[in-house]
């Protein structure tokens, strides 16, 4: 039966007489592009110049890892180091401009570009990571608006965090402990995070006019890499692990 | 087995093979005799490259010695010598994601994908990152046209820089490529996009549609979208947004990041079939898309989809 019906489709195409043109077939693949393809000369030419100027800059190793960080909910190895580095580094730049320091730091998993190797963290490394001209910003929030930024952290099921841990039931946050006090409703907290979410980036409407804004005009990549940078120095490493500090109940 | 069941079956046994070989997206195997009387048109696709250029480190926990501009071009230069009608097209955000962005703010990006010979791109949100003038400063580097429905750049610096679609004709096929980005604010800083406004892509896409397909008589229709593959929130993405469609044959998606193992198929607001495609990220993937066109057919057979040839094969 079915060759009659092929026939019948052949026999379509030979005699139909509109030269109207029709979609008649949609056939897709993709191609995987690894190490065993060739590369183009003209376009690695094309590159070169450029290349050449930036591996100087990019080789750079800041600091070695102990580990792979890498991206995850509802908390990464990543997630928790980059939000401890913003949450220290914020303080250094607080403490230096006789600001209160933050009680807290919370960034967004999309700003999170790329994961770290175990080893020679490069300066590269860095800017992939963390390729955006945000800045730090610390923000004192009312209680209720920090109630607002840990409901939006339970029910994304998580986001990097530091400061604070958080325990999760149900999309909802169950048990908050900051500076290992339990969340009090009637206290401000100071948070520190990136302009672009402070300015609604990312639909954190809790961050949306808090009690004050400090600047740091500081960005979070330089941060980042002045932290590594510092501690490379001191002959520390980076030792990037999950703590059960965000966790589902 | 009565007359009347026999009938039946066999009306599901032709809608059934008749939509395996010649449904309009056939994601199977397309039989050869079907390729002979066709004429194909080879898309080729990116999106997200995120100023990749180089491979990933070959100590990248997740993509180690993937990617890469210079294989993609080795790639595309190959496919071109083996296809007649190649079209290379991109989905918006080329830029920011590695430090060849934060040094020369996308030059080499544009270069790159000029010398590859790219036909269109759209406009993505990261694209936006050095804001308004990053990217007006930088067009001089793209020999391809950027393509977008739904910003209106009027009241900026980047009013007349961009268009709405462009036709591309191969071999008399008459191919309409037309962009659509997605909403800004909350996604973009409001100094990085200044005055653009964001029009709602449904409206611009069945506007856009309609023209390509009456006025242009284009034979195939792509949209190059940065909405994104699918939400779990109420929000417009590319599933969606082909659910909703008419007369567009295949979104070529962003945004997401979205790895599809194969583009998906569904159906468009007239049953017809559409076809959704992204390739993750970083230039990992190539992205294909053999379109085979037949001269030859009755436009009452093949007019609509599989639904219109079932109606046809009843009549008969």
């Amino acid at each position: 039966m079915k060759k009659i019906f092929i026939l019948l489709y052949v026999a379509f195409i030979l005699y139909g007489c509109n030269n109207k043109l029709q979609v008649t077939s949609i056939q897709p693949s993709t191609v995987k592009l690894d190490q065993s393809a060739p590369e183009d000369t003209a376009i690695k030419s094309l590159i070169a110049p450029y290349k050449n100027v930036l591996d100087n800059e990019m080789n750079e190793v800041l600091i070695v890892s102990t580990a792979e960080a890498t991206k995850g909910q509802p908390e990464s190895s990543l997630g928790n180091l980059i939000a401890d580095i913003t949450l220290n580094e914020s303080n250094k730049i607080m403490l230096s401009k006789k600001m209160p320091k933050a009680d807290i730091c919370m960034l967004n998993n999309g700003g999170l570009r790329t994961s770290l190797p175990e080893g020679n963290i490069t300066l590269g490394k860095i800017f992939e990571l963390m390729p955006f001209e945000n800045e730090i910003v610390v923000l004192t929030l009312s209680g209720s608006k920090t109630k607002g930024l840990f409901k939006y952290i339970a029910r994304a099921n998580g986001m990097p965090l530091s400061g604070a841990t958080l325990v999760i039931a149900d999309e909802k946050p169950e048990q908050i402990i900051i500076n290992g006090e339990p969340f009090d409703s009637t206290k401000t907290y100071r948070v520190a995070t990136s302009d672009y979410l402070a300015n609604g980036g990312d639909k954190m409407n809790f961050f949306s006019k808090p009690l004050d804004v400090s600047i740091t005009h500081v960005k979070l990549r330089d941060a980042i890499v002045d932290y590594m940078r510092n501690e490379n120095k001191n002959g520390k490493t980076l030792n990037p692990k999950k703590d059960g500090r965000t966790r589902n109940k | 087995m009565d007359a009347l069941e026999t009938n039946n079956n066999r009306r599901n046994f032709l809608k059934n093979s008749i939509y395996g070989s010649i449904a309009i997206i056939g994601l199977g195997e397309i039989p050869a005799f079907a390729k002979q009387h066709a004429t194909k048109i080879t898309i080729l696709h990116t999106n997200d490259v995120h100023s990749h250029i180089d491979p990933f480190p070959d100590n990248d926990p997740k993509y180690p010695g993937l990617g890469g501009v210079a294989r993609r071009a080795a790639l595309i230069k190959k496919i071109r010598h083996e296809e007649k009608n190649v079209l290379l097209l991109d989905a918006g955000d080329i830029y920011q994601g590695t430090y060849y962005f934060n040094k020369y703010g996308g030059e080499l990006e544009l270069k790159l994908m000029s010398q590859m010979g790219y036909d269109a791109s759209t406009i993505g949100n990261h694209d936006f990152d050095n804001g308004l003038e990053g990217i007006v400063n930088k067009l001089q580097y793209a020999n391809f046209p950027f393509l977008c429905a739904n910003y209106d750049f009027s009241d900026t610096i980047m009013n007349g820089k961009t268009s709405v679609y462009k036709i591309f004709e191969k071999e008399g096929v008459k191919i309409g490529v037309f962009g659509l980005g997605i909403e800004l604010e909350g996604l973009v800083g409001k100094q990085n996009y200044g005055n653009t406004k964001y029009i709602d892509p449904m409206v611009k896409a069945a506007e856009t549609a309609i023209h390509l397909k009456n006025e242009k008589k284009c034979d195939v229709i792509i949209c190059l979208s940065h909405l994104g593959f699918k939400y779990a929130e109420k929000k417009i993405s590319d599933v969606e947004f082909a659910k909703q469609s008419r007369y567009i044959d295949l979104i070529i998606g962003g945004h997401t990041h979205t790895f599809l193992d194969r583009p998906l198929v569904t159906k468009n607001r007239d049953g017809k079939d559409i076809c959704v495609a992204q390739v993750g990220w970083a230039g990992i993937k190539l992205g294909r898309i053999d379109i085979y066109l037949d001269k030859n057919n009755k436009k009452k057979l093949i007019e609509g989809t599989a639904h219109t040839l079932t109606n046809n094969f009843d009549i008969t």
